[in-house]
């Protein structure tokens, strides 16, 4: 006989915490099922560590506590009110959910259970993907690594070629032997530094490495392995499986839930009450885009309230009313408004609309005003609700957007600055400003804002700076048929010498134009940076003709192809455009006869490309032949930031004699910016990328941030202040962790501390441009 | 575009200033004919006085603005600059306040301690105007760590190349590669390990079997390698230490000078 109850939910995060509690409460049967531990994404923490409560205005509604805390303190909260309401946790891997009629059979461990309703809060880390050889379940299989000091010793077989199987197969080389088994020849996925480590570590014998292979059966104490040179056997007393995590995703589409597109980070659609298109089958948390933990709690929350169809108000509800605040009518009239007048926000689901507007400002201008200037660095993103917009798009040229339209998409995509000046053209123009965070988020979720944005995008792009003589008509028809190419770092675009079949135009990212010289070797002359087009040479004219440089990405770059039948027949209809292309390719022409094929600067060139310069904002650049190494900037840099340094003038590289420390660069694209749950990594007008206090220490972007510029810190607040503490007595207390880095002491009068502390003025901070010359006046 | 240096700043600046300060101060002294002849009791004397110990004051409130790290009161560059010459300045304006009469006693010591500052500051600057661009890790050199590394691949090199080997091999690697002990006096000299003599070499191998020539000159070949890692070391070790070195004078110096200052204006107003 199964077991009934009326909800079963799964998955004992924040979110199934939150349902359970109230469920149990409200004495509904009910089963929560967790194949880990209890709350498991928060018990990977690091012991100790201090977990925010954000978003901090956000009020708790839970029958279970929670407050900013350390790791401890939250688990013990959860264990315990888990039990004082008398949840009934079960633990064991749900396998398999099916619908039979009205009810949902749920398989789990050896058990089977039937529920009316079923709430998903099964997170997005997955679960580790296994080994599907014979032998894969052998209690000698970890898929884990926690302490690879336990080993000494051993014959260990790592399997993946991911950074965790590199890391755990490293670590355990130390004292054991290890061999390594990678599918692929190469290691590809990994970040550079491991794949350089790795590398060594085979090159010296200190890993055997097995390429193209894969793990055949498992036995007590040998792995036997296919090789593309047949079966090989090794003796292994431990087999550590790093092979990634089986997404979620997939099983969520064995549920019979949508996705709304095939990018990975889309999330599914659900209902204002999170029910999903599968009827009584909710999804809440990180599964649908919420990551934090105190809005997760609300949703299990209400939830169960909405499964006991007791009215209840989104927890958000007085923060939404509050955005509304000074408008005409309030959120009563305006609301509606939303959905009825921008149709890039019409097919969010409810839960999406209410979080984008709350992270959203209305501003109410009146003729005239400025909304933003060109060249300013604000990201956000603007939508015009009710009266019009003029765009200055040249000198005595203004384009006007009506109600329903949007603009600043393209500094919110590129990262660069604002490309032209938008005031609002009439009295009472009410416009909706939204942070770049939030419509990155709505791009990757949901598909018509993506194709929406980056229509217009392209259209826009090639209207202002590239084809500005082009109508829209032809443009829009061209914007059809243009493919959209992303390339990686180093990938390249098109080869000297290949034939000339398609125009780039640069979207994002920079390009590094090389030319072979006379000794045949590569030579970087210049780079192209976002916004202008590549390839248009060797495109000019029916005949086939060759390329005349090589293009490769110097950042990751994302293009616009336009074929050279379109191209031709663009320059053929609109004679004006057809003229200023020529005239600048014959400019080109002449700089690459006279550009003397510098190796030098081309060295130059090449240096900032690897060290990713071209994509730096402001970087900050050490005089060689003037610095003493007195360290005077780093005791500046600790001083006015919380006694850490966030510039390491030992580390980093060297140019001719100038050295690059350690420090933020404030980049074009900033990585650090792309999986920041609580946006606190922020640009700021004048082009700061700086870390707003609402961080939570996650460390995403220590990860993402391909410079090593941030860290995790410790701040140290003086805890009485003042003068006692000035001279050392008051007592100081260590703060959270959360993640520093430079923020160009925006917040200080007279510029960066370690440039103005610098007593023989050898640190200074510049953008690409000057560092260029300031390293060619070096070398002359 | 060639950096300005703390020397040039803002167009010699503090340079310009000094030099109008002291030619003006040199004309009133040439001009004013005191009775009793020119010296520190005469109007100008106290004059030239109170702006030297002003000058003082000032020159060592340097120390406080370069750890202001708040202050956006000037740059440490422009305070720097700013110091080194009106410093500089004092080694005129000083003697005229004296009406250059010296004697032995606490006034001319407080000169003399005042030199001994000025002149380890001039030492200083010079140090960083010619050392700075020789830090070789600032330059694309190994850092010192990286350089251990090195060092340690390279012995254990030598130690697998005497596996197996003779004695007489084992010998001349060990005498060919001595060790060698730090000590003070490296610092002072360029390039203190010598690298290895030819003859040296040549009699070395004459005394091995003909199979181990040729791993007795990869032999050589790393130990002339190590060398240079060596000398390279201790030369960015060189190169720091005197840019530090003359600070060890002209800090306790200019404390001195301070001191000897308040007992010299004590004793002029009390015992003159």
């Amino acid at each position: 006989m199964t077991n009934h109850f009326e909800i079963a939910i799964i998955g004992a995060g924040p979110a199934g915490i939150g349902a359970a509690t109230n469920a149990a409460h409200h004495k509904i049967s009910h089963i929560l099922i967790e194949k880990g531990q209890v709350a498991n994404t928060i018990f990977d923490y690091q012991l100790r560590k201090h977990v925010m409560a954000e978003p901090s205005k956000l009020p708790l509604r839970a029958r279970c506590r929670f407050e900013a805390g350390s790791r401890e303190k939250i688990l013990e909260d959860f264990a315990s009110d888990l039990k004082t309401c008398s949840v009934n946790l079960v633990k064991g891997e749900v396998s398999k959910i099916s619908k039979k009629g009205e009810l949902f059979e749920i398989h789990y461990q050896d058990s089977i259970c039937t529920a009316t309703h079923v709430i998903l809060s099964i997170g997005v880390q997955g679960s580790p993907r296994k080994i599907t050889a014979p032998g894969g379940e052998m209690p000698h299989v970890a898929y884990t690594l926690a302490d690879p000091g336990a080993f000494t010793g051993q014959h260990i077989v790592v399997v993946g070629a991911g950074d965790a199987a590199i890391e755990n197969a490293l670590a355990l080389s130390a004292d054991n032997t290890v061999s390594l088994i990678n599918r692929g020849e190469e290691f590809a996925r990994a970040k550079e530094g491991n794949s350089n480590l790795i590398l060594n570590a085979i090159q010296a014998g200190r890993i055997r490495c097995f390429y193209n292979s894969v793990v055949a059966r498992v036995e007590s104490d040998t792995v036997t392995i296919t090789t593309p040179h047949g079966e090989i056997t090794v003796p292994c007393n431990h087999v550590i499986a790093r092979l990634g995590c089986v997404l979620p995703r997939t099983f969520l589409e064995s549920v019979g839930i949508e996705f709304p597109s095939q990018d990975l980070s889309s999330v599914p659609r659900v209902s204002h009450r999170y029910e999903s298109n599968v009827p009584n089958l909710f999804i809440l948390g990180a599964l649908i885009g919420y990551p934090l933990i105190k809005q997760a709690i609300n949703q299990g929350y209400e939830v169960i309230e909405h499964i006991l169809g007791v009215p209840v108000q989104p927890a958000d509800q007085p923060l939404l009313e509050e955005r509304f605040e000074g408008l005409e009518g309030g959120f009563e009239v305006n609301f509606p408004k939303v959905h009825a007048n921008l149709p890039v926000f019409r097919d969010l689901s409810a839960p999406q609309l209410r979080e984008m507007l709350i992270d959203s400002t209305f501003h109410v201008k009146r003729a005239g005003d400025v909304v933003f200037e060109k060249n300013d660095y604000t990201d956000t993103f603007w939508s015009v609700l009710e009266g019009s917009v003029e765009i200055e798009v040249a000198p005595h040229r203004v384009v006007k957007l009506e109600s329903g339209d949007f603009f600043g998409e393209m500094g919110l995509i590129s990262g660069r600055r604002r490309t032209a000046t938008v005031r609002a053209a009439e009295h009472g123009a009410l416009l909706l400003e939204t942070p770049r965070k939030q419509i990155l988020k709505l791009m990757a979720s949901v598909q018509s804002v993506r194709r929406r944005l980056d229509e217009v995008f392209i259209l826009r792009a090639l209207q202002t700076s590239i084809f500005p003589e082009v109508d829209r008509a032809f443009l829009e028809a061209l914007v059809r048929r243009a493919k959209m190419r992303s390339f990686k770092k180093g990938d390249i675009l098109f080869k000297e010498g290949d034939v000339g079949d398609a125009l780039y135009v640069v979207r994002k990212g920079s390009v590094k134009i090389s030319r072979r010289n006379r000794a045949g070797v590569d030579v970087a002359q210049t780079y192209i940076a976002a916004g202008n087009y590549v390839g248009e040479m060797s495109i000019l004219s029916e005949k086939e003709m060759p390329r005349s440089a090589t293009v490769m990405a110097a950042v990751a770059c994302e293009t616009i192809v336009i074929d050279k039948a379109d191209f031709l027949e663009l320059l053929s209809t609109f004679p004006a455009a057809e003229d200023r292309i020529l005239r600048l390719a014959r400019e080109r022409k002449v700089e690459n006869v006279v550009t003397n094929w510098d190796e030098r600067s081309g060295s130059l060139l090449d240096f900032m490309t690897k060290e990713g310069l071209t994509d730096a904002e402001n970087v900050l650049l050490i005089d060689s032949d003037l610095c003493v190494a007195c360290d005077n900037c780093e005791a500046a840099c600790a001083a006015t930031h919380g006694g850490h340094s966030r510039l390491d003038r030992r580390g980093g590289k060297s140019f001719a004699s100038i050295q690059l420390p350690i420090s933020c660069r404030h980049c074009e694209n900033p990585l650090c910016m792309l999986e920041c749950p609580p946006d606190a990594l922020t640009r700021l007008p004048d082009g700061e990328v700086i870390i707003k206090d609402s961080c939570i220490g996650c460390g995403n972007c220590v990860g993402n941030c391909p410079y090593g510029v941030i860290h995790i810190v410790h701040e140290h607040v003086p805890k009485s202040g003042g003068l006692l503490s000035w001279f050392g007595f008051g007592e100081v207390v260590e703060g959270p962790a959360k993640a520093a880095k430079c923020d160009q002491c925006h917040d200080l009068s007279g510029g960066p501390a370690c440039v103005r502390a610098c007593p023989t003025g050898a640190a200074m901070r510049v953008d690409a441009e000057q560092l260029i010359r300031i390293a060619q006046a070096k070398r002359m | 575009m060639r950096q300005e240096t703390f020397i040039s700043y803002h167009g010699y600046r503090w340079l310009i200033l000094t030099v109008l300060a002291v030619v003006m101060c040199s004309a009133v002294y040439l001009i004013d004919d005191p009775i009793g002849g020119r010296n520190g009791g005469t109007i100008v004397g106290y004059t030239f006085g109170t702006l030297a110990t002003i000058g003082v004051v000032w020159l060592m409130s340097y120390g406080v603005r370069k750890r202001a790290y708040y202050s956006s009161l000037g740059s440490v560059q422009g305070w720097l600059s700013a110091h080194v010459w009106i410093g500089t300045g004092l080694l005129v304006l000083v003697p005229l306040h004296a009406g250059f009469s010296f004697g032995w006693n606490v006034h001319t010591l407080t000169f003399l301690l005042m030199v001994v500052t000025i002149v380890s500051g001039i030492w200083g600057v010079f140090n960083y105007a010619t050392l700075a661009s020789r830090i070789e890790s600032h330059r694309g050199g190994g850092k010192s760590t990286q350089i251990l590394e090195h060092l340690q691949t390279l012995s254990s090199d030598v130690k697998a190349l005497c596996k197996d080997k003779s004695e007489a091999f084992v010998s001349v690697a060990q005498r060919l590669n001595p060790p060698f002990t730090v000590n003070l006096m490296m610092l002072l000299r360029k390039a203190p390990i010598a690298h290895i003599d030819q003859r040296v070499a040549g009699a070395a191998l004459a005394t091995l079997p003909d199979s181990e020539h040729d791993e007795a000159l990869r032999l050589f070949g790393i130990l002339d390698q190590r060398c240079d890692l060596i000398n390279g070391l201790l030369e960015e070790a060189r190169v720091k230490a005197l840019l530090r070195i003359w600070l060890f004078i002209h800090v306790p110096a200019s404390v001195a000078l301070c001191v000897a200052l308040a007992i010299h204006i004590l004793s002029v107003f009390f015992f003159w």
